[in-house]
């Protein structure tokens, strides 16, 4: 492409930033559906699964004795077993993602995720996409916090590529963990990616970045239009019954995927990036079902 | 066309500026987008109508520009370019007070003055002490504490070029007028309206003047303008110059006359000059208050005698005969002939005549008569010989002047190529007599030998001599130079008479044209900017109309 897209990169690796990180996950963990805990892998937890009858063996101890007094059934309190969360995060560093202010945007919640889900002990897999070579990178473990920060902070544009490697990688996600796909969604192959996501029953989140820029185009008079990702020129008289026409366009195009999304039982969020932050990230924990 | 402010015309890179907008606003800004599939159904090229009625829009601002620069400019026509500009000197001396039949001298002067305001296209009105606009000057009445008339007329001396008209009206009466007109006649020769009574006003004026080799003559006619019966001598002088240019012991005489009011006399001179320049002049001896008439006089040029040389191996009588036919233009002393193979100085000579069959020797510059002379260093190239008739002489040259063309010429040379303009003589096959110019060079070539043709026993021969030798002196005969009174009683109409008196000098464009060129442009800005344009875009920013 003759002209690079307009890259905003913001320092989130700043003192400030990392303050407001802190914030944030002392206020996530108010909000916890559950109790973050020391209990290693294969204990029980502290979430009650149900009730089941007592057998013999069982601990005296785990008898819900209220049960017994109300219905004279001895019964026993299932608890699930605690395992480790694993958050799969997927963030798209396609041209398009880095015009206006997008990807200021993404890399900030981006990381204010990755704070939270480290800080409760979970494990982080990121993959941006598209790229030659996709590779996870996991994180797990408040001490990979800077390390996080720095690699989101570098994260540069790439030309799309075939994602057909990123497929592949879905396949080899673990069931009921939580996919979190972070993308301005122009390119129409994540149908499929979603479609993968719901056949391995993962529960994916998308997260759709709008700028108001796009919304709502400031742009007018003679204008020479370049494609972000394929670098293709369109000449364009831009006038307000184009804006309109294209304003029209671009609702059906959100709408689109958001229905796409309801019928593959994925959860959608349309991050506008002119939204506060922090309503933001707890918009998006709250959809995920980290907090209440 | 002319204009009062051309520098207005620098203003016209703002036409470049406005082009620089226009190429502008019609490049298309490059911008990045996301995505252009939410672009892909517009339209990408514009309208036709756009396109045209940007154009218009362009086209509108360069016209209003260009309209208003062109207004700013203030164009004029200078009007009588051609017109001689006639330049009065008004004398308002306290004399032109005194009263006349027709009223005071003062007010007949500006009648006349008025007259020639509305007669002539440029007319400049001057007045003592100073020149003035015509309505100034005719308001000043004359007085007697009036400036002194000498500075008046020396500024209105300043103001004269060679094509100007001077033109003085005055009475004559004046204490400082004949020490003014000498100064006027030191530098040109006005015409003169004298208004009032003329006492004692006697004129000369020389007519009919006509010099020879040997005579001059001329008419002198002495008028008297006054009211009164006046007597007066007429003195009359030739003073010849000698061939070297010394004065010779003049000639003189003296004619008393008397003439009544209005009488006329005529007195005839002819003079032998003897071939010799000089000067003729008449003179009144009694002075008057109008002494720009009282002198006439003519200088006579004669050019000097021709030297000639003539290169012949034989004895050319024929040639001689003609020579000595005009002593009056050829001086035997100084010419001869010559029959070596090296030629002497040709400085000395004003024309040398070829007689020979053939010259292949250096050729000096000078003034060459060719009589069938073969010269190869002048690149004339024969194409043959024929036989033939004198046609036709060249009638716009001057060396075919009284040439008779009825003589016969056998082994002529064939020669073409010669531009017509410089063919003297045609002949039935080709020129026969044609004029060169070679460098230095200038001759006459005559394409044929005299022996072989009957022109030498023509009258027209010794014609063609004559013509020749003043050819190379390059005067055609003698020149009167005549100078003197050339005034006239009364001015003579000219064209058509308009009520306008003042100084008409030129005709401004937007004196005349003011509201209707500031109309042009507003009307011109109007239909072209304000209904289409303007309000377009005013309707396009606001977002109420689409291109």
């Amino acid at each position: 492409m003759d002209n690079a897209p307009d890259i905003v990169l913001e320092d989130i690796t700043s003192p400030g930033f990392l303050s407001k990180l802190q914030l944030l996950d002392h206020l996530t963990r108010r909000l916890l559906r559950y109790r973050p805990t020391n209990i290693k892998q294969g204990q029980k937890g502290f979430e009650f699964l149900e009730h089941r009858p007592y057998l013999p063996g069982d601990d005296l101890g785990q008898v819900d004795w209220n049960v017994y007094q109300r219905l004279q059934e001895v019964v026993v309190k299932e608890y699930a077993t605690e395992t480790f969360r694993n958050w799969t995060i997927l963030v798209d560093v396609s041209r398009s993602m880095f015009l206006y202010d997008k990807f200021s945007c993404v890399r900030q919640v981006v990381a204010s995720l990755m704070f939270i889900a480290l800080s409760l002990s979970d494990k982080v897999n990121f993959i941006s996409f598209p790229g030659e070579s996709l590779k996870i990178v996991p994180y797990c473990g408040k001490r990979l916090t800077r390390e996080m920060l720095w690699s989101l902070s570098n994260l540069r544009p790439v030309h799309p590529i075939d994602r057909f490697s990123l497929r592949q990688m879905i396949a080899s996600f673990q069931a009921h963990s939580k996919a979190i796909v972070v993308s301005d969604f122009y390119d129409p192959s994540y149908q499929d990616f979603f479609h993968l996501l719901s056949l391995k029953k993962i529960c994916g989140v998308a997260l759709h970045v709008v700028s108001k820029e796009e919304i709502f185009p400031s742009i007018t008079g003679e204008m020479e239009l370049q494609d972000s990702e394929s670098g293709e020129r369109k000449r364009v008289s831009v006038t307000p019954t184009v804006l309109k026409r294209y304003e029209k366009k671009f609702q059906l195009h959100m709408a689109q995927i958001k229905s796409f999304c309801l019928k593959h039982h994925v959860a959608y969020k349309q991050m506008r990036t002119d939204t506060p932050f922090f309503k933001n990230v707890l918009d998006i924990l709250r959809l995920a079902g980290i907090v209440r | 066309m002319n204009f009062d402010f051309p520098l207005s015309f620098w203003l016209l890179g703002l036409l470049l500026a406005i082009l620089i907008w226009h190429l502008k606003e019609r490049r298309r800004t490059p911008c990045v987008v996301p995505s252009l599939n939410f672009w892909v159904d517009f339209d990408s090229k514009r309208p036709r109508l756009f396109r045209v009625r940007q154009n218009l829009f362009l086209f509108s601002c360069f016209l209003l520009v260009a309209a208003t620069l062109f207004t700013a400019a203030r164009p004029y026509f200078p009007s009588g370019n051609e017109a001689p500009r006639y330049l009065v000197l008004l004398d308002n001396s306290a004399s032109m007070g005194t009263q006349e039949e027709e009223g005071s001298r003062w007010e007949i002067a500006c009648r006349l003055s008025k007259k020639y305001v509305n007669e002539k296209s440029r007319v400049v009105l001057t007045t003592p002490p100073v020149v003035m606009k015509a309505e100034e000057a005719l308001r000043a009445a004359p007085s007697s504490e009036t400036a002194p008339m000498g500075h008046a007329v020396e500024k209105w001396l300043d103001l004269i070029s060679p094509e100007d008209h001077p033109v003085v009206i005055t009475d004559g009466a004046g204490a400082e007028w004949p020490s003014s007109m000498e100064i006027i006649k030191r530098k040109t020769t006005p015409w003169i309206h004298v208004v009032g009574e003329r006492t004692e006003n006697m004129g000369l004026e020389m007519s009919h003047v006509y010099a020879s080799w040997k005579t001059f003559s001329c008419l002198v006619e002495i008028s008297n303008l006054g009211k009164r019966k006046a007597a007066n001598i007429l003195s009359w002088k030739w003073e010849g110059n000698t061939s070297l240019g010394e004065p010779e012991p003049p000639k003189q005489g003296a004619i008393p006359f008397e003439l009544g009011p209005g009488e006329k006399r005529r007195e005839w001179f002819s003079l032998s000059t003897e071939g010799k320049s000089g000067l003729f002049g008449c003179e009144l001896e009694k002075k008057d208050f109008f002494p720009y008439d009282d002198h006439v006089f003519c200088t006579v040029s004669i050019p000097r005698k021709a030297r000639i040389l003539i290169l012949s191996d034989d004895e050319p009588l024929y040639l001689r005969a003609a020579l000595a036919s005009y002593p009056e233009i050829v001086d035997p002393l100084h010419s001869g002939a010559f029959s070596g193979d090296k030629l002497p100085l040709t400085n000395d000579y004003d024309l040398i005549i070829m007689e020979r069959k053939s010259w292949n020797g250096p050729l000096p510059g000078g003034n060459y008569l060719f009589l069938g002379s073969h010269v190869p260093s002048l690149s004339i190239l024969p194409e043959g010989y024929c036989n033939q008739w004198a046609k036709a002489p060249n009638p716009g040259h001057p060396i075919a002047k009284y040439l008779d063309c009825s003589f016969r010429v056998s082994g002529s040379w064939k020669c073409t190529g010669i531009p017509t303009h410089s063919v003297i003589l045609h002949g039935s096959q080709g020129p026969l007599i044609w004029e060169g110019e070679n460098g230095p060079v200038r001759y006459v070539h005559v394409s044929f030998r005299m022996e072989n043709s009957t022109m030498p026993f023509f009258s027209s021969f010794p014609v063609f001599i004559h013509n020749v030798v003043l050819w190379a002196l390059r005067k055609e005969g003698p020149t009167c130079i005549l100078k003197g009174y050339r005034g006239k009683e009364s001015i003579i109409p000219f064209g058509p008479a308009t009520t306008n008196t003042t100084v008409q000098r030129r005709v401004p464009i937007w004196e005349c044209w003011q509201r209707e060129m500031v109309l042009i442009v507003f009307i011109t800005s109007l239909i072209m900017s304000i209904p289409f344009f303007w309000l377009e875009l005013f309707l396009v920013r606001l977002g109420l109309w689409e291109r």
